[in-house]
């Protein structure tokens, strides 16, 4: 048993360097079995590989929904709440807004750690946060997966062009998920949440694993186009629409102007390198 | 076109119209593999710079 404990002390120690703070409540029972929770997948395969005879079959995954969550949470006040990175609160890595419903509570070291519905686990501030009861359902929208796409069509199409131009001179910033501020996934995020009552995954890499592949020459209005800055491997993404003079226009975060933009398919390329272009609507026309 | 995936070893199909610079997941283990050139088809892990 002082084997395992040492080895738990090990994984802390680990995960502690790795993130600042190691989420993890581990111990040894009284049948030598391995219980209580860690957050992440990851760190549940490290602590199996770890400790291969100590059976963790009583660990949970915070970060797993199915996992029943310690509390939920939901927005006081109005306006937007901040999410971190860190216990800080000083690396914004999005927001939610009232209207976005319950948050899985998962604990408090110092900081509230919550899950968003978009899958996001970050920090918030407990003084914006109240309990709340669990709701019936969570998400409450569907959440896009992997290569699925969502009902649409070319009405959709305008819908998602309508909402996108409201955001058109928002601020850039890193993290932002709200009206006052927003970065590119954010954008989208926003934008799909409004028109197709759907959750797109909070960060672009991600988002790139929405829908099916299209090829640049046959991008059209509707589809999500991903680049990367030029000469960085930072990822990027923006909307695709049809412009007067027949070809696209793309409509997007920018972190080069600063804000919500909507600027030429040839414009946008003159800053970002093409990196794919992803059809997450499936309809006539779409 | 297909080539070995870096990461599983898995073959990776490449579409007709790849373009370098187009990012596709592996299909196997799901690595990010950024396409350095389509022709002749050459790929690498892909590892977004951290924001």
């Amino acid at each position: 048993m002082g084997e395992i404990t040492a080895a738990l002390q090990t994984l802390r120690d680990r995960w502690t360097e790795r993130h600042g703070i190691a989420i993890a409540d581990l111990r040894v029972g009284a049948n030598g079995a391995v219980e209580g929770s860690v957050l992440t997948r990851r760190q549940w395969t490290e602590m199996t590989q770890a400790l291969p005879e100590a059976t963790p079959s009583n660990v949970v995954i915070l970060e797993d929904r199915a996992t029943p969550a310690p509390g939920w949470r939901e927005i006081r006040g109005d306006g937007p709440v901040s999410l971190h990175r860190t216990t800080d609160l000083a690396k914004l890595t999005t927001e939610v807004e009232p209207s976005d419903g319950a948050l899985r509570w998962l604990g408090n070291w110092g900081a509230d750690l919550v899950q968003t519905d978009d899958g996001a686990i970050a920090w918030a501030a407990p003084e914006r946060l109240m309990p709340c009861d669990a709701p019936e359902t969570w998400p409450t929208l569907p959440l896009l997966a992997r290569d699925e796409r969502l009902e649409g069509n070319a009405d959709t199409v305008d819908k998602l062009e309508d909402c996108a131009t409201t955001h058109l001179g928002t601020p850039y910033v890193l993290g932002g998920c709200s009206r006052q501020r927003i970065d590119c996934s954010g954008l989208m995020s926003r934008i799909f949440r409004e028109v197709c009552k759907a959750i797109l995954p909070r960060h672009s890499m991600d988002q790139r694993r929405c829908g099916v592949r299209v090829g640049r020459e046959d991008m059209a209005p509707g589809d999500l186009v991903f680049a990367r800055l030029i000469d960085t491997r930072t990822a990027h993404v923006g909307l695709l629409f049809a412009n007067t003079d027949g070809g696209l226009n793309v409509l997007h975060a920018s972190q080069r102007a600063g804000e919500v933009v909507c600027e030429t398919l040839d414009q946008f390329e003159t800053g970002y390198r093409f990196m794919g272009a992803r059809r997450v609507l499936r309809g006539p026309s779409a | 076109m297909s080539l070995e995936c870096p990461e599983c070893g898995a073959a990776v199909q490449l579409p007709e119209d790849v373009l370098a610079g187009e990012i596709l997941a592996c299909a196997n283990c799901a690595v990010d593999l950024d396409v350095v050139s389509a022709n002749p088809p050459e790929v690498m892990v892909f590892e977004e710079d951290e924001k």
